[in-house]
């Protein structure tokens, strides 16, 4: 970080000079390979080196404006910390500001990895065409395959302290869509910290198999069903049904049903939900959260009972409780509360998929959905499309299935579900199989 | 505040340069310079008073692949590395051929006042007048915004294409939460326009956001439908959202070529009745402004589907060249620094003959949906399912709306749900925002969508009852 020392200190300098009480800044840069196929042997590759920048200028006391963008280095961020002073004096002071951190400091845990650095273009372009083989050699035909490698760095300073804190990330991606012919396209993807081809080319197998279902899959009744999630579908409804309720912030706004209610059971005792942002090289890690406070495990949910809120310093001024979760959505963005990475864990999960498909004896397997981010984590409604499943007929798996919404309230789902399996971490949230009761709206 | 368009030309012109002295076949770029201000204003006051610049070049090289790479800075040392990288690039891939043409354009929306020049004390003004109206009673949080966003794009080729293209969209936000009978409930809506500040400074927003507040209270009030499938009368937005999943991604050229899309190798095939009618028009008045796309080409109105019959795909360079055609200007980006997609511009459908009112009248058992408080949907093209979140409807029985619904998801087959419309009304509404937009592979493009009020059949989400 030495590199952009200087950077830095110009642009804060910039911001007392024109009238700043105290300023922050956050950086992101990184460095990036795409690559995309498409069937026919098109392929378009692209690199990308970008330094985003956001500086939040503080005011008079509490009246707050940001000022950020995409930029060719610091020097064009001083006049982004003009610009930001210039907005705060034009704002009131925002209620519960508690200032810029004063105390920036970080934990440890990896998030990097240095292999992702060295994958460039050749290997992209290799690995693009490796994963549209694997599809091929299924005897169905990859449509699409791409793959994305960024290697960068967070960095955080403010006036407060003359500590400058970052770490390094990677992101390996790769994604698929294989077409075994008449409306049959099943599509697919992996996201790592790890360069893990493996995983990409495992991928890509699979998605070659199911997609010969999606053609032949049909519409179910409406009914209530006993439904299996895998992990990645749980994973995705999760994140959007469940997650949004434990940040403070909603639970201050009124927009939380988890509101008011610390020390109540909120689920089934089995439940036991934490927020661990110090797992090993997983997607939600991090050494320290977007306000420079040193990353720590939270017990949200033990054993059914709410026992704590994710929190901004400021949330947690209002709250109590911790702070430790704050996110910025983009660099430009104020921190708002989020999850890290959520593990959803219930206390007597059976061992495997058949336990949980016997258990369920009829019903539906989801495998593939979009939508899921239509769920509404203000009334706990929670929904998505299936795009691909199958029938659960006497406990073993039959016909594929498509076209359904799958819906319900998700305190319920998750307070009467059985899990099973192993933990799988998807994109922030961990969770097993789990089987649930829900409405299917089909024919 | 205003944006560098001689920055930008200038740069175009070293471009040129570079791309000549290092002998490429063929090269083309986009140039941007972009301002976005925002201002959120909730419970708490101005959450959020922001302003986000961008400017750079991203360039793309042919021979015998496609590569890109793109640079924040425009001296003429970063605009050679971005080329030579473009050109690394594509030289390790395939598959080049683009349709190459030529054109000269200057395009820029009309405004009477530039929104750049409003104070952010006018922005946070406009935002705490509707978050204030939107407090009836029963509404226990809500929040308002205002965006402004001016994006100047400059294309230039090899081939001595240049392409101006300048745009001011405005818009304003409201959404509530409101605690009733059946739980808490959100809804939102939000009006965007391209124009200047004069559209944000003339309109009636505490009406508007007076009316999003009672909306919410009707809708913590109201229950979930039996899940199940229904005839569904599709106000305009809504009809705009389905249409934009349902059949606009289905329509998009790099898909269709991938043999991705459900739509694939069957133009000239009936599709839907022969009352519908089906466009992408990047000069529609209340949409966004896409006179050109981002690689040179214009975008007048494309059919897509004529009187029932597929006719036509929106394509990019690229896949116009694939297919044999023209290209039809839906080459876009989200900023300077993306690989071009093709994307929609403005999709909707053709009025058709009925009136609005008849289709309800003509319902005998059905749901009136609408997309105030509905978020947005999601498509699947190569399976040809969707997705769409609903807003407050209400529940038709007998030609009449006797109860208000909430928190509906729909779904269906693509092919399906053209194929069962069967009325089709007179009035066209399009609109476009501010806030968001349309997402593929990682990049958000503004889009406008809408149509006129459509019935159909569909599978609605509710909740076990």
């Amino acid at each position: 970080m030495s590199d952009l020392q200087a950077g830095i200190d110009s642009v804060v300098r910039a911001a007392l000079r024109a009238g700043a009480r105290a300023a922050e800044v956050y950086i992101v840069e990184s460095v990036s390979v795409s690559v995309h196929y498409f069937a026919g042997g098109h392929i378009r590759a692209s690199t990308d080196k970008l330094l985003k920048v956001g500086v939040a200028a503080e005011v008079e006391g509490g009246k707050v404006g940001v000022a950020g963008g995409v930029v060719a280095s610091l020097d064009d961020a001083v006049a982004l910390a003009e610009e930001a002073v210039s907005v705060a004096r034009a704002v009131k002071p925002l209620e519960g500001w508690q200032g810029f951190n004063p105390n920036p400091s970080q934990a440890s845990v990896r998030v990097a990895d240095g292999r992702v650095r060295e994958f460039g273009i050749a290997e992209a372009v290799e690995l693009a065409k490796r994963l549209a083989s694997t599809i091929n050699e299924v005897g169905v035909r990859a449509a699409e395959s791409g793959v994305d490698a960024a290697y960068g760095r967070v960095i955080l300073a403010n006036t407060e302290s003359s500590r400058v804190i970052g770490y390094e990330y990677s992101l390996f991606s790769a994604h698929v869509d294989a077409d075994a012919g008449e409306g049959s396209v099943y599509g697919d993807w992996v996201a790592l910290r790890r360069l893990d081809v493996e995983a990409a080319l495992r991928m890509a197998e699979n998605a070659a198999r199911r997609a010969r279902d999606v053609g032949r899959a049909s519409i179910v009744d409406s009914g209530v069903y006993n439904v299996i999630l895998t992990p990645k579908v749980a994973a995705d409804l999760l994140a959007y049904a469940l997650a949004p309720a434990f940040s403070g912030e909603a639970v201050i706004k009124n927009r939380s049903p988890l509101a008011g209610r610390l020390g109540e059971t909120v689920l089934s005792g089995e439940v036991t939900i934490i927020d661990d942002p110090l797992l090993d090289m997983e997607y939600g890690s991090r050494p320290f959260d977007d306000e420079g406070v040193a990353s720590a495990r939270k017990v949200l949910v033990k054993d059914g009972v709410l026992k704590a809120y994710l929190n901004t310093r400021m949330t947690s001024a209002r709250l109590g409780g911790e702070p430790g979760n704050a996110e910025r959505r983009t660099p430009w963005s104020l921190p708002s509360p989020a999850p890290s990475n959520l593990v959803v864990e219930h206390a007597h999960p059976l061992r495997s998929l058949d336990e949980l498909a016997s258990e369920a004896g009829s019903g539906l397997l989801v495998d593939s959905t979009i939508g899921a981010w239509l769920s509404d984590p203000v009334s706990g409604k929670a929904s998505m499309t299936v795009t691909l499943g199958y029938k659960v007929e006497g406990g073993e798996i039959a016909g594929p299935v498509k076209g359904v919404v799958v819906s319900g309230n998700i305190y319920d789902m998750l307070s009467d579900a059985a899990a099973a399996g192993d933990v799988e971490c998807w994109f922030g949230v961990c969770t097993r199989h789990m089987l649930v009761r829900a409405s299917v709206a089909g024919k | 505040m205003g944006l560098d368009e001689n920055r930008l030309l200038e740069a175009a012109d070293v471009f040129i340069e570079e791309a000549g002295r290092l002998g490429l076949e063929f090269a083309d770029a986009r140039l941007q310079a972009r301002v976005y201000r925002l201002v959120v204003y909730d419970d708490d006051g101005v959450r959020e008073a922001s302003i986000i610049r961008g400017i750079g070049i991203g360039v793309r090289v042919t021979g015998p692949g496609i590569g890109y790479a793109s640079s924040s800075s425009l001296d003429r040392a970063s605009i050679r590395r971005a080329l030579e990288e473009a050109a690394r690039a594509a030289a390790r891939t395939s598959g080049g051929d683009l349709v190459r043409d030529a054109a000269k354009a200057v395009a820029r929306s009309r405004f009477t006042k530039d929104p750049l020049d409003a104070s952010t004390e006018d922005l946070v003004e406009v935002a705490r007048l509707a978050w204030e109206a939107s407090r009836v009673r029963g509404v226990v949080s809500s929040t308002a915004a205002v965006g402004v966003e001016a994006d100047l794009r400059v294309y230039v080729s090899s081939l001595g294409g240049l392409v101006v293209v300048e745009s001011r969209l405005v818009g304003l936000r409201v959404r509530a939460v409101a605690r009733g009978r059946t739980g808490l409930a959100p809804v939102g809506d939000s009006w965007s326009r391209v124009a200047g500040w004069e559209f944000i400074s003339s309109g009636d927003w505490e009406a508007r956001a007076r009316e999003v507040g009672e909306l919410a209270v009707a809708a913590s009030n109201a229950r979930s439908p039996e899940p199940g499938r229904y005839s569904v009368v599709l106000d305009y937005d809504l009809v705009g959202i389905l249409l934009h999943e349902a059949l606009g991604h289905a329509a998009e050229g790099d898909d269709v070529v991938a043999g991705n899309s459900v739509i694939a190798g069957r133009l000239g095939e009936v599709i839907a009745p022969e009352y519908v009618t089906i466009v992408d028009d990047g000069r529609h008045p209340d949409g966004f402004y896409v006179p050109y796309d981002d690689e040179g080409v214009e975008k007048t109105e494309t059919v897509v589907v004529e009187k029932g019959v597929l006719r036509g795909y929106l394509t990019g360079r690229v896949e116009a060249a694939q297919l044999g055609v023209k290209p039809t200007g839906n080459g876009r980006v989200q900023d300077f620094s993306k690989p071009v997609l093709v994307r929609q511009t403005n999709f909707y459908m053709k009025p058709g003959d009925w009136d609005d009112d008849e289709i309800i009248r003509e319902t005998r058992d059905g749901i009136l949906a609408t997309y105030r408080g509905g978020r947005g949907g999601q498509t699947d093209p190569g399976s040809g399912t969707f997705t769409f979140s609903l807003g407050v409807s209400w529940r038709i029985r007998r030609g009449e709306l006797v109860e208000p619904l909430r928190g509906l998801v729909a779904a269906g087959s693509i092919l399906d749900l053209l194929g069962s419309i069967d009325a089709v009304g007179k009035n066209v509404v399009v609109r476009t925002s501010v806030f968001g937009g349309c997402g593929k592979y990682g990049q958000l493009v503004r889009v406008g969508d809408g149509g006129p009020r459509v019935r159909t059949v569909l599978s609605v989400g509710g909740e076990k009852g």
